[in-house]
């Protein structure tokens, strides 16, 4: 408990108060940094507008639906401009090409997500299942964000290639923790511990597997995948509560070394 | 907290020694300057000097007058012939030419685009890249000396350059009004290495932005400031006293390439002139430019929607 208080004023001190001092040190600038993703994705902040002009939204949907034919490539964008009404030369609105369009996908889809949270279906589902508990919520919104794949899951791993492209890696993994954090969020989540990204890092991975697992799935409306997932999330059952049992181990270990050189006379 | 004030403190230092260097410089041109602001006129800067607004478009001719000819030879002496390879980089980047049977060939506008530096390289991409023979380039510079050089290229790669249906045409116009171009008629419109000379620099974006069509493309390569210290300290080291030495060995004008590299200094940072692009009415493409060499150019591109 008392590990848990001290944790949230730590996570208060840093979200709150930085922003009065003006000149920060290089260290707080340091803290800054590490705390960055949880001031744009933090709870509080877990439904955000879209990044995109409406012009750039249109382009980029109409590309998007020539994905299936054309694949995650310079054409479908080129498809996609025409289709808005603009001229070829309008690509270059897109620094980074296709990729622009995969991740226009995953930020709209992200976004659905939140949206999906707030419609009547979920409270249904809610309503209807008595024990709709934290992990059921967690898979209902893994399957109901992969559905949405649907259209390009044989194309996905074209979208996979440029992920990994190193120019691209930094904003496409921290669109997949975005993406994981959100489901937290809507899970209802409000833990604020070590396990803030243990669970987050763990779901991260749960979903990118499984969402490589699907692209390979042949299988009547994906049941396969839904297998996969479901054993995916099992197996972090027991990962998770190891990983906590770290986390409580450390915060022991800690509290010795406090206590210990509190008993040598440092004032801490 | 006390790195960061160690910074401010040295990144003083070289605008010091560059007062200096212009103080110096007093000296040895100090009959022309009083002439140069008449009283109550708006005033912009001409490198480190203040110049009346209507004198400085006359003084940037003369320094493109006196550096007409050894322009090529220069930047590639100045700039260990990187320039090219930023150049290059730009036209890649910008893919010009038509890129499917159902599209219209492009119409180009180089802007300040002076010898064709820029014209030659749109032409070449879009033939051999994308096949496309029927897209045209319009060069347009304010300076007579620097087309001229540019027309004679031309004639050596064997480009027509007159009639309406010419490759590549050259026009001597005032970028900040382009009197010459009708509205919603230009594709892409480059500028390399020019805004920076302009005396309105905001002029100039609006009326890009008249003549594009909707879906047209701005695109500056820009000289432009280095984002690390250090390096930044070497390369302002090198082109206060390399630079404006070689013009003088060189091309036998110090003067020019004085003004050279304090217009370089002058220019805004990366995100003020994304910022003023997005003023003239564009839209930034990511996050509006892209550096080239550590910041020391930088393409900064925007769309009209």
């Amino acid at each position: 408990m008392a590990s848990k208080s001290s944790h949230r004023a730590l996570r208060q001190s840093l979200l709150g108060f930085n922003a009065r001092w003006k000149q920060p040190s290089a260290f707080q600038i340091l803290r800054n940094n590490l705390n960055g993703h949880r001031l744009s994705h933090g709870q509080g902040s877990a439904v955000s507008s879209t990044s995109y002009t409406p012009e750039q939204a249109a382009i980029l949907s109409a590309a998007l639906s020539h994905v299936p034919s054309q694949g995650f490539t310079d054409s479908a964008l080129l498809s996609g401009v025409k289709e808005a009404g603009y001229l070829d030369v309008t690509t270059n609105l897109f620094p980074q090409g296709p990729f622009d369009i995969v991740k226009y996908h995953l930020v709209t889809q992200r976004e659905g997500l939140s949206k999906y949270a707030g419609s009547e279906e979920w409270k249904d589902l809610q309503a209807t299942n008595p024990r709709f508990g934290t992990t059921s919520k967690i898979r209902a919104l893994c399957i109901e964000r992969l559905k949405q794949n649907k259209d390009v899951i044989r194309r996905w791993p074209e979208a996979v290639a440029l992920m990994k492209y190193p120019t691209n890696l930094q904003s496409s993994t921290s669109e997949l923790f975005s993406l994981a954090d959100t489901m937290w969020n809507i899970a209802g989540d409000k833990e604020v511990d070590v396990s803030w990204y243990t669970k987050r890092g763990i779901l991260s991975g749960i979903y990118a597997a499984t969402e490589v697992y699907m692209t390979q799935d042949k299988s009547d409306r994906f049941t396969n995948t839904w297998a996969f997932l479901d054993e995916r999330l099992a197996d972090s059952a027991s990962v998770g509560s190891t990983v906590g049992r770290v986390g409580q181990y450390l915060d022991y270990a800690r509290y010795n070394v406090v206590n210990v050189l509190r008993s040598k006379g440092v004032k801490i | 907290m006390s790195v960061r004030g160690v910074g401010r403190v040295l990144r003083l230092r070289p605008t010091r020694a560059s007062a200096l260097l212009q103080q110096s410089r007093c000296f040895s041109s100090s009959g022309v300057r009083p002439q140069d602001q008449k009283a109550g006129e708006p005033t912009t800067h001409f490198g480190f000097q203040n110049v009346a607004e209507s004198m400085k478009e006359s003084k940037v001719r003369d320094v493109f007058n006196s550096v007409a000819k050894n322009y090529d030879t220069m930047n590639d002496v100045m700039s260990f012939g990187i320039h090219r390879i930023w150049k290059d980089q730009f036209v890649q980047q910008l893919n010009p030419g038509k890129k499917s049977i159902f599209s219209e060939p492009m119409t180009i506008l180089d802007l300040a685009g002076g010898t064709g530096d820029i014209a030659f390289r749109m032409l070449d991409h879009a033939r051999t890249v994308n096949g496309d023979p029927e897209t045209k380039v319009k060069v347009v510079d304010i300076n007579e000396e620097m087309l001229k050089e540019g027309v004679r290229r031309a004639h050596t790669l064997g480009y027509r350059t007159e009639g309406e249906d010419a490759p590549i045409s050259f026009l001597v116009q005032n970028g900040e009004t382009l009197e010459a171009i009708p509205d919603n008629s230009i594709d892409l419109l480059t500028i390399a290495f020019g805004i920076r000379n302009f005396t309105n620099k905001e002029k100039a974006l609006s009326t890009a932005h008249r003549v594009l069509k909707k879906g047209g493309v701005f695109s500056c390569l820009e000289f432009s400031k280095v984002d690390n210290f250090v390096l930044d300290q070497i390369y302002r080291r090198y082109s206060f006293s390399v630079i404006p030495m070689m013009g003088q060995l060189i091309a036998g004008d110090r003067d020019s390439y004085q003004y050279l590299v304090e217009s370089i200094i002058k220019f805004p940072s990366q995100k003020d002139f994304a910022g003023m692009i997005r003023d003239a009415g564009f839209q930034l493409a990511g996050k509006g430019w892209q550096d080239l060499t550590f910041g020391v150019a930088a393409i900064h591109t925007g769309v009209k929607l």
